[in-house]
């Protein structure tokens, strides 16, 4: 009996509380990064005089600003369809190349199907390198190098566009299946074979909708680069500012706002129905003519025998059904309009070997390095820019972190308030910086504030997106285990929701901290503070070592910002 | 038997030998100086519980994996010591199917066919029209073979797991292989497929006389279908006799944890 009472009554040992482990180093450190990144964007934007009385005071500025846009003043329609085509030349050829150079790239770069480690090492040094040279300072080279006309853009837009979509593919490539790969080596296939027959038709999808993702993006930057004398919309743009023809001016910018916003929505649909994302059956006469569309031309099925042709063949060609007409209809149209583009852009390359044969000449021009006499004043914009990022960073989370909680479905209070906010994002990201940073210029005048606005409000469109979709992603089981506590909607948004998606937050805070630092190098040359507006004078002028000297800058800095991004994001993951 | 005379029947051009064979990844040993011959011209099936060696086994054969210490003949080429050239010669004439059938989903059931010539053409293919006509044909009859002619132009991936396996068997048989291996055909697939799949293999391996090497889970079907069995308990060969007479009860020995027990070493 004794036994029987100990069991029931077992004297309470307490189960001892293990030390709380020590936070590492690296944690402490990325910490600490953090910390100081938080307080030197804190800093930037007081230091830069973004504050609300400055806002009023520009206020005015915006009643001016109306009276010297409007009205409108727009090109006649033959020029304007002259250099839209122009510049929707150069940015087709421009991807096309970067896919081109990309895809090799992309598949020594990924360590499935890279041939060893020399190989790998350089792929990857090529996608890093390529993405930290801003396109502008490519064409600021090729300019000097080639002169005048389409190839200068192109050569920039393309080889940068590298960085972004050789990486993506790499991914890509990635996380392919590696069965078919095995398989068509069992058959005594080599590498190249199994490559081209495996490993780029299941990549297709991915690829054809990275190089129209990328289209978009040199889009807005080939106007960017107007300003360094690419042809096309982005040209006349810049032309127009420069001598002070807003109203033209601003024609021109919502012309571009436009063409982005169509081309985005274009490419939306493509790039939606390449990646099996199949929009819901539609309704009324649209539904009917999908309807009829989807089954037009119907191939007659065959029997499991061998269906022979009528001169006793074999029958190796498919049916020419709506699926097959549709498919060689569009790739035709592709290579007509790659081909258009490529006769269109009228490139040159009569002297090409010529110019080659400039490039040690050239480089000399730019090398050594030096500041000249303008040190002090190129060290303090570099800070500016870096600033300007920073101050657009941290004002684009503050705007960001609400829209981008109001957007996920899983938290927000109803469906209709998520699908507003994200509308709000997807028009914001149709915006392009440049245009932002143009009007804010022309309402404020030059200097930092008009880039840091321009950047802020760019963030919301990208960090906003993120900060929903990462929300969306979390795992509900979690959620619904705090809410089966008793936990009310904001504890289980605390504790459940944000918790899971905080790590991921830091991350996309990260990155686009990054990525505002390079677009502030480039916004300067439109006059928006920073460095690019002494490395556009510079080039102009003709002082190539300054060129050089900042170029090294901007490439220490961004290189620098990625590997404390980088670094930190592994620190805390 | 004299050395000379072992080499004589290693360098027999139908055999497939493994000769004291350790393969180890990292400090896993996959396969534990193992000693087989396989007979030709027959079904020889492998079993094991998972882990105990059999796909590696497999990947031995065609060369996809090479030995750490130990030789590996098939059909007169060493395995163990083959250039890349070599052995790319002997895949093609062996032919490989795979327990997730391992096609190229996005791409039309014809031209995945097609992609098991690879070894005998030269040069990179890409898309259906990269083929030779006679190749394009060539793969039509085999799909016709294994009844799915009318499937030729479908997305791969549209097709059942059976369907699949159905292409990836008429890819294997269009390199006119001698040796047919199969690594678990018929585990992801439903009882009825699986059923159509080892019929397919049986009728198939009969008619062109192939040797077939292929591994299962499934006793039931290694007892209907094998001439010979081979077992496989982490990375020895614990079991190795024909086929004809034997029981479930006589197979269960190999799943046992520690491998070789008295009666099996009796066997062997």
């Amino acid at each position: 009996m004794a036994v029987v009472h100990e069991l029931r009554r077992p004297t309470p040992t307490r189960t001892p509380i293990p030390p709380r482990p020590r936070p590492s180093k690296n944690r402490i450190a990325a910490w600490s990064t953090l910390i100081a990144l938080l307080l030197a964007g804190m800093w930037s934007v007081a230091d830069l005089d973004i504050n609300i009385a400055s806002m009023v005071q520009s206020l005015d500025n915006a009643a001016n600003f109306a009276s010297r846009a409007f009205p409108l003043d727009f090109p006649p329609l033959a020029e304007l369809l002259v250099m839209t085509g122009q510049t929707l030349a150069i940015v087709v050829v421009a991807t096309v190349l970067a896919v081109i150079l990309s895809v090799p790239v992309a598949i020594f770069a990924a360590s499935n199907t890279t041939s060893g480690p020399l190989m790998h090492g350089t792929a990857r040094t090529i996608i890093v390198l390529s993405r930290a040279v801003p396109d502008l300072i490519l064409a600021i080279i090729f300019f000097r190098l080639f002169g005048l006309g389409a190839l200068p853009g192109i050569l920039a837009l393309g080889l940068h566009s590298i960085g972004m979509v050789g990486k993506l593919y790499a991914d890509a490539i990635e996380e392919l299946d590696g069965g078919p790969a095995e398989a068509v080596r069992a058959t005594g296939g080599s590498r190249v074979q199994w490559i081209t027959s495996t490993v780029i038709p299941q990549l297709m999808p991915q690829l054809i909708a990275t190089a129209l993702h990328r289209f978009d993006i040199n889009l807005r930057t080939s106007v960017l680069l107007g300003y360094v004398g690419v042809g096309g919309i982005g040209l006349e743009l810049a032309n127009s500012l420069r001598t002070m023809q807003y109203q033209r001016g601003m024609a021109l910018a919502l012309i571009i706002l436009l063409l982005c916003i169509v081309v985005e929505m274009l490419s939306g649909v493509v790039r939606s129905r390449l990646l099996g994302r199949v929009p819901a059956r539609r309704g009324g006469a649209l539904g009917f003519m999908d309807r009829v569309a989807a089954g037009w031309v119907t191939a007659p099925r065959g029997g499991r025998e061998l269906q022979r042709t009528r001169g006793g063949r074999i029958r190796i060609e498919p049916q020419w059904d709506s699926d097959r007409i549709r498919r060689f209809a569009g790739v035709g149209l592709t290579v007509v309009v790659v081909a258009l583009a490529t006769v269109y852009a009228d490139l040159n390359f009569s002297t090409l070997f010529e110019d080659l044969l400039k490039v040690p000449q050239v480089l000399g021009a730019f090398l050594p390095p030096s500041p000249q006499d303008l040190l002090g004043t190129l060290l303090e914009s570099m800070l500016v820019t870096i600033q300007i990022g920073l101050a657009a960073t941290l004002l684009g989370l503050v705007l960001a972190l609400p829209i981008g909680i109001l957007a996920a479905r899983n938290v927000a209070p109803n469906a209709r308030v998520a699908n507003f906010f994200r509308t709000v994002i997807v028009i914001v990201r149709g915006l392009p910086e440049l245009i932002l940073a143009i009007v804010f210029i022309v309402i404020t005048g030059l200097g930092p504030i008009p880039g840091t606005l321009a950047l802020a409000i760019g963030s919301v469109g990208l960090l906003g997106k993120l900060v929903a979709d990462s929300l969306e992603e979390t795992d509900v089981r979690v959620q619904d285990a705090v809410r089966a506590t008793g936990a009310t909607r904001s504890q289980v948004f605390y504790a459940a929701t944000f918790r899971q998606a905080a790590p991921q937050f830091i991350a996309h805070v990260l990155y686009q901290l990054d990525v505002n630092i390079r677009s502030a190098t480039l916004l300067g040359i439109v006059g928006a503070g920073g460095i690019g507006f002494y490395l556009v004078n510079a080039s102009r002028v003709l002082q190539f070592d300054v060129v050089a000297f900042i170029i090294v800058m901007v490439l220490v800095t961004v290189l620098a910002v990625e590997a404390v991004a980088v670094w930190t994001r592994r620190a805390l993951r | 038997m004299t050395v000379a005379a072992v080499n004589q029947t290693i360098r027999e051009p139908t055999d497939i030998r493994f000769n004291g064979v350790t393969k180890t990844f990292g400090s896993v040993t996959a396969l534990d100086n193992v000693t087989v011959s396989f007979a030709p011209n027959k079904i020889n099936v492998l079993l094991g519980l998972s882990g105990s060696g059999k796909s590696t086994m497999l990947r031995h054969i065609n060369g996809l994996h090479t030995p750490s210490t130990g030789e590996v003949w098939t059909l007169g080429t060493p395995v163990h010591s083959g250039g890349s050239t070599a052995l790319r010669r002997l895949r093609n004439d062996v032919g490989m199917i795979f327990q997730q059938f391992h096609l190229v989903e996005s791409s039309s059931v014809l031209e995945n066919v097609c992609t098991g010539q690879l070894g005998s053409l030269r040069g990179p293919r890409f898309g259906l029209w990269s083929y030779p006509r006679s190749v394009r044909e060539a793969a039509m009859e085999q799909l016709a073979r294994v009844g799915l002619a009318d499937k030729a132009f479908q997305r791969a991936g549209s097709l059942s797991g059976g369907q699949q396996q159905r292409v990836a068997i008429a890819r294997a048989l269009i390199q006119r292989p001698t040796v047919l291996l199969a690594d678990e055909p018929v585990a992801s697939l439903d009882p009825v497929s699986s059923a159509g799949v080892i019929e397919l293999l049986t009728q198939i391996s009969r008619e062109e006389n192939l040797t077939v090497i292929c591994s299962l889970h499934q006793v039931q079907i290694a007892l209907a279908f094998a001439d010979r069995i081979v077992g496989l308990n982490a990375g020895r060969v614990v079991l190795d006799r024909s086929a004809a007479g034997m029981t479930h009860d006589d197979v269960d020995g190999i799943y046992l944890a520690e491998p070789v027990d008295q009666r099996l070493a009796m066997a062997i």
